[in-house]
């Protein structure tokens, strides 16, 4: 799986566009708190679906107001995790048009169905499969990484934070070099697995996770087990040094 | 109150927005704006005519409507939020030359100007992302200021000249914040629905 977001980068009622491995996705959070990840193409015109509207637990397309939602049987009710963010299981809910405002007392055509790829939530970030079986997390993100702390801290501090994300004109490797030779002020690479970067400094972790975005363009995104603003806020212009570097060297 | 202005002027949208935010009630005279900014010079929109007093472009008319009207809408950090404002309003800011030029000409933008405009909304994103961390969800403060309103204008509109606010994490949450402010108006090319 690929990691897309933080998770509060995507809140309840929210969507954005993304890419994962060079498809167009959409991330949505429904009011219910659970993320979604779908095709970005609206299977009517062909609309994005990313420059649509949240209602309740529905995306609705920008153009002409068709809304998707989980397929009823696809237990969208239950949920295994601890509230909007929280870690969830990597699963696919498949999803439908449920209601075509120009017909209103129409059942939906059954072929009007959304491409649904799996999500889960781990290490405070929303993961996307690359395709619809792949439900795979870096071991390290897995849900014994919770049980065991944050990426394998395991030292009792299973809690990460938020720093933020960054997007970089720049591949996948690149970035992973950049992150690896520009270290956290005071760390050390203690870990790699998959997309996973774990650097260790006296009293914190810091992770990057990186997406590779299939187009030339790479995002890391950066968690840490400080929860003091003052050392996330160093990390954060530390993660925007390495972008604007990355972003200097690239510019032809 | 009389406001000339245009339709799908970006600079008098921060006016008509700040008024209906304040619900203020004035006249509208259209103007044919757009084009003379394009060509730089004549006169460059929006023009508030109050009473005895009257404003030319939006940074003048946001200061004028907040400290007669509406004195909390003046940004309460006046270092950051002056910075901005001039930056937001400037009719060089890249956003807003990539947004006229990508719908006003048959060329549109010169090559570097959209990847300047994306960069300068990277700037507003790593302010909020830092300011964020200590409890500010506004550009000058705690509370929405007319340096929001004038922010607004420019990040809203970046689908105009094709730049998506998906790398801004920060920049859409406050996107969100800003339109569930009450007396919130949308502009053509900002959605009604989000």
């Amino acid at each position: 799986m690929m990691p897309v977001s933080l998770s509060g980068g995507v809140e309840p009622g929210a969507r954005t566009g993304t890419s994962v491995g060079g498809q167009p996705v959409v991330v949505w959070r429904g009011a219910d708190g659970l993320a979604r990840a779908w095709a970005d193409l609206c299977p009517h015109r062909g609309m994005r679906l990313s420059f649509g509207f949240v209602r309740e637990s529905q995306l609705t397309c920008i153009y002409h107001g068709w809304s998707f939602g989980d397929e009823p049987d696809s237990g969208s009710g239950s949920r295994s995790g601890s509230g909007p963010g929280g870690a969830t299981e990597p699963r696919v809910r498949a999803a439908r048009c449920l209601s075509v405002p120009a017909h209103p007392g129409m059942t939906p055509p059954g072929k009007a169905v959304v491409a649904a790829l799996p999500v889960a939530e781990a290490l405070g970030m929303i993961w996307v499969g690359t395709g619809p079986g792949d439900t795979r997390l870096p071991h390290d993100a897995g849900p014994e990484a919770g049980a065991q702390g944050a990426a394998g801290a395991g030292d009792g501090d299973d809690a990460v934070h938020a720093v933020r994300s960054v997007t970089v004109p720049a591949p996948s490797p690149a970035l992973r070099a950049a992150l690896e030779t520009t270290l956290p002020p005071g760390t050390e690479i203690v870990a790699r697995a998959g997309e996973l970067i774990t650097f260790k400094g006296p009293d914190l972790r810091v992770i990057a996770a990186i997406q590779d975005r299939g187009d030339g363009t790479a995002a890391a995104h950066i968690v840490t087990t400080n929860p003091d603003a003052l050392g996330r806020k160093s990390l954060c212009l530390w993660a925007a040094l390495v972008r604007d570097h990355l972003a200097a060297v690239a510019v032809p | 109150m009389i406001l000339h202005d245009n339709d799908l002027d970006a600079d008098a949208y921060p006016v008509r927005l700040l008024l209906s935010l304040l619900s203020l009630d004035y006249q509208r005279v259209t103007i044919d704006s757009s084009p003379w900014a394009l060509r730089g010079h004549g006169p460059r929109g929006p023009v508030l005519t109050d009473g005895d007093a009257s404003a030319v472009g939006a940074a003048a008319a946001l200061r004028h409507l907040s400290a007669r009207y509406a004195p909390q809408w003046l940004p309460a950090l006046p270092g950051p939020g002056d910075s901005w404002l001039s930056s937001l309003t400037d009719p060089r800011f890249a956003p807003r030359q990539a947004r006229l030029l990508a719908l006003f000409t048959t060329e549109g933008p010169p090559p570097g100007l959209v990847e300047e405009a994306a960069l300068r909304l990277q700037d507003m994103d790593d302010y909020l992302t830092i300011a964020e961390f200590d409890g500010q969800l506004w550009f000058a403060g705690e509370r929405p200021t007319i340096v929001d309103v004038a922010a607004f204008a420019v990040a809203g509109l970046s689908n105009d000249y094709g730049v998506e606010l998906d790398a801004y994490p920060a920049l859409r949450r406050w996107i969100r914040r800003f339109r569930a402010i009450g007396g919130f108006i949308p502009m053509p090319g900002v959605p009604q629905f989000y």
